[in-house]
């Protein structure tokens, strides 16, 4: 079904495309979403900022140096998202704060990732008490609806941004668990699978070169959408004052700081709640354009 | 059918037991207890051991749990520390604002996301499906906290149309119903479009189209009826989450429901409180997922059969779709 | 047949939802009473039925108080923060009253009080005084009461003072205390000295403690939510001008004031200092404010390192500039604070006793301490959340010019105050309302009391605040509690910051608000005149 849709899309690609891998494949369908493409062309941007805000950004002096006498002014030339209530400069605090709320969110799914497909994978892979027991303790985390969950973990621990990363990716771990374990269960009987197994490969090595790979495509999409919404989750918790502690420029915690000059100084709020905004939406794009190209039969 | 019922809700013991465990002791991780926030600033450090003595937080962690459990397991779920008032009492004051919320909530998700995502399916393919379908992600990607401000700004300061905060009748519930309806609104319209897809190309639609019924009578009399069933279970997968998702909405808006009960009582360390709402929650939560299940083998007989045969791990598999797209 | 049965299904799935949205709106417990109005419009529409003429003013009948703290405790000696203090006021009585104009001491319940020693106090009871449930108010009750202290939450700081509470007959008796202290009368002013009900409380302890004998009485309340009181038309002295009368939590503080500006509430406690100006721009609402005493501090710990040096604290002390944070933070709305007493408490000793920013003369200090550019200074600050939040960004930004690098540690309340407590914290900064009597600030200075954040213990301050609570002389009194203020400006114990103007956004013809500085306002003769 998928060649044959390939072809009637793009006839003249077609004899090219029999030599393409999987993954050139799926580069191939992401590249005709269009949104997935703006999305992605963001998200790049965004990376590139966060990398490199130290090059163009003195921390000490743009990022959290005070200047009362410039306080709280609205959008102009010299200050283009205007300042906030210390002086600071807004446009150089959020450039500057990609590299935090992109790092909560990328490392807090790492977390999740690591812990998270490692017992989905043993869970599927093992099956029998050692599933059974494993698939208790992820209900049992995602029986707690995530925020409250993440916000009893960072008031319990306190307030620093490892523990939100922590937080945040505590919650997200059932999903990775649940996701790779039936991802596990469908490719563990396969052919290639009993093969290893009959050479006599370790059970680690089975699943780390054999069947992971062959299951990380529904992973790649939870990656990729828990990041966004673990940039909420991160800029909520801020919101609700667990977020990471002043003067770092988190957007949540800008967001957070400005809620109370809102009716007056709205730009204060506005313009990190854009930020996040557009930096999840982009990820939600990519992640949407990847489910599609990644399962074909999902988008027609 | 009765047994795999009666199976979930034994399980869902085990779980409880879990949460209620891992609820109490994360909770005495967190620097200070209840005494620090109710002793007055004189207080002498004598006075605080007294008080400590009084609510018996002077006791080692696992006896407190222990003593906590026995009588959670007789239907006592304690009493605030801060107030003394049964934990139950102020749970049940507050989890009818939160289900009210809740249900609005899904009224608005539902009222925006079953026409975008029919009219996304319909024109499938083109420039207004992908508008609609950012559309719906957008309502994802503003964190609602901000969403909320932006409307209470706009609606209840600008024009004073709306009420700002409180619950007080029909008019305060529309901004916080509205700031969390169009949370959760991506996910439904994004399931409404593929399960119309899934069911447009279906052959008794090309039938009905081919007798020349109009689209709309086909969308509405055929199409939407059966691509109910992946819709009703994002939808109970949705309501079942409200009651502890709506934190910071609630927060906004001064909403008296059970996110700031337990923000608040976390707060003051007021672990019987934290403890007993957030089991009530999860419980709430696993049975609704659990009538979910139900509803979804009742309407599909494919999965009522596999019910009656099956062996563990069904279930998993059933919430981690819903998980999935949630 | 199987799909109609799910459609069928999702209608009463929908019918369910919309039968829970308004069977639910229409018996909202807040608004059963059916006159408390959420919008302008109603609220003009019905003034006409709603207020009673009294004298010759409309007084507005429902009156809802908008507030940032939840209220969690009916017990007077339970709990004795502001916005319980709000409530304490109103629905009890305590034996005397302090007069926030003559600032002199009053009758209330008690008509004469006198002692000799300042240990034996004798008492003098009205005898019309009842309370809600109908029982007099006679001499046993008070024994009750203070016989309850020691082992209450807030109230044992006076139980412990108090050796014993003996009954004369009904309406005399007498305290005797376990040491002089000139102080009682003040004391027996605060909302922590309420007179409960013997069999009240004996009764019921949890709802019990909600009767009193003051001008208005509980009526139902949600903790953590409202609480709604109704005028005492028993009540022996003047009657309140309002009907009823609401405390509702709203924590939001911009949100209290999008309340009191729909006309969803009729008075907001504390507005933002950001939003003065609108109220007072704003036609039909009005500004009340008042110079209150509760002081916002740094403290430094000086029971461990690094603080236990003395000129590193005056390092400190030298290199904050609390007045550019009166700008800044609180946009001007407060007043410079010289000593740790309060500007109306007893012994202040004002003006004598600042610390002039001078940041040449920290880095002096600094030096001294052994810092230096290449070896620069750092400490760890701990703040809760909001205002003093953004002092601590400030101040991270002041030392910073003087070479000192500031952590900021955020906590909420309750682990800022085990941690400073317990004295884990290098640096924090607090506050704390002075009361008017000298010996409040015992709980600053002296070992032994959670809100001692500097765990500041000199046996010099020690001894001098024991001989001043003892001396009846007041002169000699004055004189002890200037010397202390002296001694803790030299050792750089504390920097004080400053004192927060306090402020009511009400609606235009509210009056009756008794302020205190102490941010503990009696309302009970609180009204709003209707035009």
């Amino acid at each position: 079904m998928t060649t044959s849709k390939s072809k009637k899309q793009a006839p003249d690609t077609a004899p090219v495309k029999k030599q393409r891998g999987q993954w050139a494949e799926v580069w191939h369908r992401l590249k005709k979403n269009k949104g997935a493409m703006v999305g992605l062309t963001i998200v790049v941007i965004l990376i590139f900022i966060a990398l490199f805000s130290d090059v163009f950004l003195d921390y000490d002096t743009d990022v959290i140096g005070v200047n009362t006498a410039e306080r709280l002014q609205p959008p102009s030339a010299k200050h283009i998202m205007g300042t906030d209530e210390y002086g600071r400069d807004i446009f150089c605090r959020i450039l500057y704060g990609t590299k935090y709320s992109l790092s909560v969110g990328v490392v807090a799914v790492i977390i999740a990732l690591l812990i998270g497909v490692t017992l989905g994978a043993v869970a599927g892979y093992a099956g029998g008490p050692t599933e059974e027991v494993i698939m208790r303790f992820t209900d049992i985390f995602s029986s707690v609806p995530n925020m409250l969950m993440a916000l009893v973990v960072v008031a319990a621990l306190g307030q620093s941004m490892f523990n939100l990363m922590l937080a945040i990716g505590i919650t997200s771990v059932p999903q990775f668990v649940r996701i790779t374990r039936a991802a596990v269960l469908t490719v563990k009987t396969q052919e290639y699978v009993e093969a290893a197994r009959a050479i006599g490969l370790r059970n680690y090595r089975i699943i780390f070169s054999h069947i992971l790979p062959n299951c990380l495509s529904p992973i790649i999409v939870q990656t990729t959408l828990r990041v966004a919404s673990a940039i909420i989750s991160a800029s909520s918790l801020s919101f609700l004052g667990l977020g990471i502690p002043a003067p770092d420029p988190e957007w949540g915690a800008m967001l957070s700081a400005g809620r109370r000059f809102i009716r007056d100084y709205s730009y204060m709020t506005l313009f990190p709640g854009l930020a996040i905004m557009i930096t999840v939406l982009a990820l939600n794009l990519v992640g949407d354009g990847l489910r599609d190209a990644l399962d074909p039969r999902l988008k027609d | 059918m009765y047994r795999y019922v009666l199976k979930r809700l034994v399980l869902l013991i085990p779980v409880l037991l879990g949460v209620s465990f891992l609820v109490y002791f994360i909770l005495d991780l967190a620097p200070g207890d209840a005494v620090d926030v109710l002793a007055p600033d004189d207080a002498t450090q004598e006075d605080r051991e007294r008080m400590r003595e009084e609510l018996g937080l002077n006791r080692p962690l696992v006896i407190r749990y222990l003593d906590y459990m026995s009588d959670l397991v007789r239907g006592d779920m304690g009493e605030s520390y801060l107030s003394g008032q049964p934990v139950w009492d102020s749970f049940i004051e507050k989890a009818p604002n939160t289900l009210l919320l809740g249900f609005a909530s899904l009224v608005v998700s539902v009222g925006l996301s079953l026409p975008l995502g029919i009219y996304s399916a319909n024109r499938h393919g083109t420039w207004k499906d992908n508008v609609s379908m950012v559309l719906a992600l957008l309502g994802l990607s503003i964190p609602n906290f901000w969403l909320g401000l932006l409307l209470m700004l706009l609606f209840a300061l600008r024009l004073g149309w709306l009420p700002s905060g409180g619950a007080d009748g029909f008019a305060s519930l529309i901004l916080p119903a509205i700031t969390i309806g169009t949370g959760m609104m991506a996910t439904l319209t994004r399931t409404t479009r593929s399960s119309m897809l899934d069911v447009i190309r279906q052959d008794y639609l090309r039938t009905a189209r081919a007798k020349g019924v109009s689209e709309r009578v086909v969308i509405r009399k055929h199409a939407l009826k059966n691509a109910l069933i992946p819709i009703i279970t994002i939808i109970g997968t949705q309501l079942g989450g409200i009651l502890g998702g709506a934190v910071l909405t609630e927060s906004v808006f001064s909403w008296p429901g059970v996110g700031r009960l337990i923000v608040d009582s976390l707060n003051s360390r007021d672990t019987p409180m934290v403890t007993g709402a957030i089991i009530m929650t999860t419980m709430f939560f696993s049975v609704v997922l659990l009538l979910v299940d139900l509803l979804y083998a009742f309407v599909d007989p494919r999965i009522k059969a596999q019910y009656a045969t099956k062996k563990g791990g069904k279930s998993n598999d059933n919430k981690q779709k819903q998980k999935a797209s949630a | 047949m199987k799909r109609f049965l799910s459609l069928v299904l999702c209608l009463l799935m929908f019918a369910g939802m919309l039968a829970g949205c308004s069977s639910n709106t229409d018996t909202d417990p807040s608004t059963d009473d059916g006159t408390t109005t959420t919008t302008p419009d109603n609220e003009n529409n019905s003034t006409g039925d709603e207020t009673t003429p009294s004298g010759e003013e409309n007084y507005k009948k429902d009156i809802i108080f908008g507030l940032g703290g939840k209220i969690v405790a009916l017990d007077p000696q339970a709990n004795s923060n502001t916005q319980h203090n709000y409530y304490f006021r109103m629905v009890f009585d305590t034996p005397l009253d302090f007069n926030n104009e003559t600032q002199e001491l009053e009758p209330n319940i008690v008509t004469e009080w006198s002692t000799e020693d300042a240990v034996t106090y004798s008492f003098t009871l009205r005898d019309d005084v009842y309370f809600h449930n109908g029982e007099q108010l006679t001499a046993d009750d008070v024994k009750f009461s203070y016989d309850r202290a020691p082992d209450t939450d807030s109230a044992s700081t006076l139980g412990d003072l108090i050796k014993e509470t003996r009954v004369i007959d009904d309406f005399h008796f007498e305290i005797e205390l376990h040491s002089a202290n000139v102080d009682l009368p003040y004391l027996l002013t605060l909302p922590t000295a309420s007179i409960i009900n013997r069999e009240a409380v004996t009764e019921n302890e949890l709802e019990g403690t909600g009767i009193g004998s003051g001008p208005w009485m509980v009526d139902s309340y949600e903790f953590g939510d409202y609480m709604k009181l109704v005028r005492n038309d028993n009540f022996w002295g003047e009657k309140a001008k309002a009907e009823t009368f609401t405390l509702r939590y709203m924590p939001e503080t911009s949100a209290r004031l999008i309340s009191l500006e729909t006309g969803e509430i009729d008075i907001c406690a504390d507005p933002d200092p950001l939003d003065l100006e609108r109220v007072r721009g704003t036609d039909g609402l009005e500004l009340q404010s008042y110079v209150g005493t509760s002081i916002t501090y740094f403290a430094m710990n000086y029971k461990k390192e690094p603080f236990n040096d003395q000129n590193l604290r005056l390092a400190m002390a030298y290199g904050i500039n609390a007045q550019e944070l009166i700008d800044v933070v609180r946009l001007g709305e407060a007043q410079p604070c010289l000593s740790l007493w309060g500007w109306n408490q007893y012994g202040y000793n004002g003006g004598t006793t600042p610390y002039e920013y001078d940041p040449e003369k920290a880095k002096e200090y600094l030096a001294a301490a052994g810092y230096s550019e290449s070896n620069p200074f750092s400490f760890k600050l701990s703040v809760s959340a909001g205002e003093r939040k953004s002092c601590g960004e400030l101040i991270q930004a002041q030392l910073k010019e003087i070479g000192v690098n500031v952590e900021i540690v955020e906590f909420d309340t309750a682990g800022l105050s085990t941690s400073t407590t317990n004295g884990e914290h290098e640096a924090c900064l607090y506050g704390c309302g002075m009361n008017i009597f000298g010996d409040d600030s015992r709980r600053l200075i002296c070992p032994g009391t959670g809100v001692n954040k500097s765990h500041y213990d000199n046996p010099e301050v020690n001894e001098l605040m024991d001989l001043a609570v003892a001396e009846l002389d007041d002169t000699k009194r004055t004189e002890y509690y200037h010397e202390v203020q002296q001694i803790l400006h030299d050792d750089g114990a504390y920097v004080p910051l400053y004192f927060a103007n306090g402020f009511f956004a009400v609606k235009e013809g509210t009056g009756g608000i008794d302020y205190y500085p102490t941010s503990h306002h009696d309302m009970s003769n609180v009204y709003i005149i209707e035009q």
